[in-house]
C-alpha cells in the first residue's frame, strides 16, 4: 500500500516534469529522423543523373557502355546515360571545343574522349569535378573490359574460350561458431548491439542520476525527516528505484513503439549508420528479451549504488563528485562492450563479462555476437542477482543512516556507516 | 501512562546527546518539552518516532515499544521544515495522507477542511517552493495532523510565524488537545508553554533537570518574588538584605511623593510579612504579591546555572 503510493509519486512527479517530456519528444524526433533518413538520402542521390557524352570515331563505344552500365538511381532512373558523338580526326578539335562549352555551361555532366588525336588509344575524362572513384571508375572498368575483349579477339580466341578464361572463381565466406551465418547478418547484429548498448549506457547514467538526485532532493529539502517518520528507508529506496525504473521503461516503450510503428509503416530499414540499413525482421526476438533482462538488472545494480551514495550527499553541488565512481564503472563497461563488438572471444572480454558491473553491457554483447552456452548466461544473471542483493542491502544501510546526516561525508565515514549500522 | 521513556541514552560518536532520560506522559496531556539548543530535544523526539534507535533504554506507547507501526498513530512536525519543492501543495497533502493510510475521500475531506481553516485557498494549487516560509510551515502542520494522530509531536511549531498565524495554529493546537490527543511540543517561547501546557520538563545536556506541572517547575528554584506597588518612598527596603531589585516599568514620581513599583527576590530567611508591615508603615500599599519567578526566569536560572 505504502509502496504503491510512494512509487506512484516517484513516477507521476517525474513523468509530469517538463525536462522529461522534452527529452521524450526529442527522442521521438530523432527516431522519426532516422527512419526517414534513407528516403531523404535517396532523394538527394536521385538528382545525380550523369549525362555522359562519348566523343569517338564510332558509335560502338557509347552503345557498349549503355548496355554494360545499367546502374539505377534510387528513384529507378538510370545513373548514367551515354550519348555518342562521332567525329573524324580532322574535325576533332572543333567538335571538342563546342562540347567543352556545353560541359562548362552544365548541359552535360561529363565529356569522354576516346582515342583522341593527341592521345591515341587513350581515354580522357573531362568533368567539372574530380570524381572520387564513383562514375568514372565504373566507366573505366567497362572500357578496360572492352579493350581486353577487343585485344583477345584480335588474338583469335573464340568467345567460349574467352568466357572460360574470365569466369570468376567461386569464393565463399562462412563464419563458423558465430551466431550469424553471413557477414550481412553479423553486421546487422553488431548494429543492434551497438544501438542497444548505447541505449543502456545512456539510461544507466541518466536514470542513475535521477535516483541520486531524487534522494538528494529529499535530503536537501529536509522533507526526508517527515518521510522516514512514516515509511521505512528501505521501502523509500525501493519505491524510488522501481518508480524511476518505470519512468525509464515508459520512455523506452514510447520510443520503441514509435520506432516499430514507423518501420512497419514504411516497410523499410532504419538507417542507423550511413550506408547501412537496419531491418526489423532480421532481429532475433530473444535478443530483445535478453536486453530487457540486462536492462532491468543493470539498472538495479547501479540504481542501488546511486541511491546509497546519494544518501550520503547533502548538497546538490556535491552530487557529481559523489557519483563519479559509478559513472567511471559505466563508462569502462561501455568501452569494454564496444571493444567486444569486434573481439567477442577475447579471453579478457569473456572474463570481464562476468564482473557484475560490466555484465549487463559486455555479456549482452557477447550473447548476440557469439554463441554463449546457456549455462554461462545463467551464471552471469545469477552473478548479477547476488551482487544486486548485496548492493541493495549495503545501500539500504547507507540510506537508513545517511539520510539524516548532513555535512560532508568521506569514504571513511561511509565504510564506518556500513559497519556500525 | 501512554508514552514512557525509560532511561534512554543516545550517543553520536563520543558525544552523549541523551543521557538516561526518564519521562512519562499521560494520555491526553499537553507536554512542554523544553531545553536550550542542543540539549537533545530533537534526538529524543526522533527516538520516540523510531527514526533513530536509542543505544540503551526503551520507549513505549501504551505499553508497546515504539516502532514505525506505532509511529502511524503519531503526527510529527520536525524542526527542520521540508516539503517536496516541486510538488503541488495539494498533491503533497494527498500523498502524505495516503501514506498514513487515509482513504482518498477522507484525505480530500481533511485537506479541504484544513486548507480552509488555515486560509490556504489558492496556495494549495501552487508548488511548495513558491510558498513563503510561514505558509510552508502551515502546510507542514496540516501534514502532521491530517490523519488525526493519537500523539502529536511538534518541534518548535510556532517559530517563524507572524502573530496572526501563531493564533491560527494555537487554536488548532487547543482543539486537538481538547479532543483528548496527547501532544508533546518544544518551544523557546515560554509564554506559549505557560499558556498551553499541563506538564513540562526541561532537559539540558541530554539530562532531565526539571519535571512536573508548570507551577511545580516554577517553584523549583526556591525563589520567591515579591512584587510591590506603593505610594511612598522605597527607602525602607534598604533595611532588608535584598540583593538587587528591578524598578518596575511604572516607577515614576508624582509631585514630591514617589510611586514605587518594584520586583525583587525574597531574601532567604526574611518573612515577607515583615516587608509588608514595613511598607504599610512607609506609605500606601497598592499591591503586594508573593509569587514565583516567570518560566523564562526559571529556565534561565536552571539552564544557565547548569551550564
Amino acid at each position: 500500500m505504502k509502496l504503491k503510493v510512494l512509487i506512484q509519486r516517484e513516477f507521476l512527479e517525474r513523468v509530469r516534469n517538463k525536462t522529461y517530456i522534452f527529452t521524450t519528444l526529442i527522442g521521438l524526433l530523432v527516431i522519426l529522423g532516422l527512419s526517414f533518413l534513407p528516403t531523404f538520402k535517396d532523394m538527394i542521390q536521385s538528382s545525380n543523373q550523369n549525362n555522359i557524352v562519348i566523343l569517338a570515331q564510332s558509335e560502338e563505344i557509347a552503345k557498349f557502355l549503355n548496355e554494360q552500365l545499367q546502374d539505377k538511381l534510387p528513384n529507378g532512373e538510370r545513373e548514367m546515360i551515354f550519348k555518342a558523338v562521332t567525329v573524324n580526326a580532322s574535325e576533332w578539335a572543333d567538335k571538342k571545343k563546342t562540347l567543352m562549352e556545353d560541359l562548362i555551361a552544365g548541359r552535360n555532366s561529363v565529356l569522354v574522349e576516346v582515342s583522341p588525336p593527341d592521345a591515341p588509344n587513350g581515354v580522357i575524362w573531362h568533368a567539372k569535378k574530380i570524381d572520387m572513384g564513383g562514375v568514372s571508375s565504373k566507366v573505366q572498368g567497362a572500357l578496360q573490359q572492352l579493350a581486353v575483349q577487343q585485344r583477345t579477339q584480335a588474338s583469335g580466341l573464340s568467345s567460349s574460350e574467352l568466357a572460360a578464361i574470365f569466369a570468376p572463381m567461386d569464393f565463399q565466406t562462412r563464419a563458423e561458431g558465430l551466431k550469424a551465418a553471413t557477414a550481412e547478418q553479423q553486421t546487422q547484429n553488431m548494429m543492434l548491439v551497438y544501438f542497444l548498448l548505447f541505449m543502456l549506457y545512456f539510461s544507466l547514467i541518466v536514470y542513475g542520476m535521477y535516483v541520486a538526485n531524487g534522494v538528494i532532493e529529499e535530503k536537501s529539502s529536509r522533507v526526508i525527516e517527515m518521510m522516514i517518520a512514516t515509511v521505512k528507508p528501505t521501502t523509500m529506496m525501493a519505491a524510488k528505484i522501481i518508480g524511476i525504473g518505470a519512468v525509464g521503461l515508459t520512455q523506452y516503450f514510447i520510443w520503441i513503439a514509435a520506432g516499430i510503428g514507423l518501420l512497419s509503416l514504411k516497410g523499410e530499414g532504419l538507417s542507423l549508420m550511413p550506408g547501412m540499413s537496419f531491418k526489423l525482421a532480421a532481429v532475433d526476438p530473444m535478443y530483445l528479451i535478453y536486453f530487457g533482462i540486462f536492462f532491468v538488472l543493470g539498472f538495479l545494480i547501479y540504481a542501488a549504488m546511486y541511491a546509497g551514495i546519494g544518501a550520503t550527499v547533502s548538497r546538490a553541488e556535491d552530487t557529481n563528485q559523489a557519483v563519479s565512481p559509478m559513472t567511471f564503472l559505466i563508462v569502462i563497461g561501455f568501452m569494454l562492450a564496444m571493444y567486444s563488438l569486434f573481439n567477442p572471444d577475447n579471453p579478457w572480454i569473456v572474463a570481464l563479462s562476468y564482473f557484475p558491473f560490466f555484465t549487463p553491457m559486455v555479456l549482452f554483447s557477447r550473447i548476440v555476437l557469439t554463441p554463449v552456452p546457456p549455462l554461462s548466461i545463467m551464471l552471469g544473471i545469477l552473478d548479477m542477482l547476488v551482487s544486486i542483493s548485496i548492493l541493495i542491502w549495503l545501500a539500504g544501510k547507507l540510506y537508513r543512516t545517511g539520510v539524516l546526516m548532513y555535512g560532508k561525508v568521506s569514504l571513511k565515514d561511509i565504510v564506518k556507516l556500513i559497519r556500525t549500522s | 501512562m501512554s508514552l514512557v521513556v525509560n532511561s534512554v541514552s543516545k550517543s553520536f560518536g563520543t558525544n552523549c546527546v541523551v543521557d538516561s532520560l526518564d519521562l512519562t506522559i499521560a494520555r491526553g496531556e499537553v507536554f512542554g518539552f523544553l531545553g536550550p539548543n542542543g540539549a537533545g530535544k530533537t534526538t529524543t523526539m526522533r527516538m520516540i518516532l523510531d527514526i533513530i534507535k536509542p543505544d540503551r533504554g526503551q520507549i513505549t506507547w501504551l505499553g508497546e515499544p515504539v516502532s514505525l507501526e506505532t509511529a502511524h498513530k503519531f503526527g510529527y512536525l520536525p524542526e527542520e521544515r521540508g516539503l517536496y519543492p516541486k510538488m503541488l501543495v495539494a498533491d503533497q497533502l494527498r500523498f502524505f495522507a495516503r501514506l498514513r493510510g487515509l482513504s482518498k475521500a477522507e484525505a480530500e475531506k481533511q485537506i479541504d477542511y484544513w486548507g480552509k481553516r488555515f486560509q490556504l485557498g489558492e496556495l494549495l494549487k501552487k508548488k511548495a517552493s513558491e510558498l513563503s516560509k510561514g505558509n510552508q510551515q502551515k502546510v507542514q502542520f496540516i501534514l502532521a495532523i491530517l490523519h488525526k494522530p493519537e500523539l502529536l509531536i511538534l518541534d518548535e511549531p510556532f517559530s517563524g510565524l507572524d502573530p496572526v498565524n501563531v493564533e491560527l495554529l494555537k487554536e488548532a493546537f487547543k482543539d486537538i488537545a481538547n479532543e483528548g490527543k496527547t501532544i508533546i511540543f518544544s518551544s523557546h517561547r515560554m509564554e506559549h508553554v505557560e499558556e498551553l501546557c499541563d506538564d513540562m520538563c526541561i532537559i539540558n545536556h541530554g539530562k532531565l533537570i526539571a519535571k512536573g506541572s508548570v507551577e511545580t517547575v516554577k517553584g523549583l528554584t526556591g525563589r520567591k518574588i515579591i512584587r510591590l506597588s506603593m505610594l511612598g518612598s522605597l527607602e525602607f527596603l534598604k533595611d532588608f538584605p535584598i540583593k538587587h531589585f528591578d524598578q518596575g516599568r511604572n516607577g515614576f514620581k508624582v509631585a514630591d511623593r514617589a510611586i514605587g513599583d518594584v520586583e525583587f527576590d525574597l531574601p532567604r530567611g526574611v518573612d515577607p510579612q515583615a516587608i509588608l508591615q514595613a511598607a504599610l508603615e512607609h506609605g500606601q500599599v497598592k499591591r503586594f504579591e508573593i509569587g514565583s519567578p516567570t518560566l523564562n526566569e526559571v529556565f534561565i536560572t536552571l539552564v544557565g546555572g547548569g551550564a
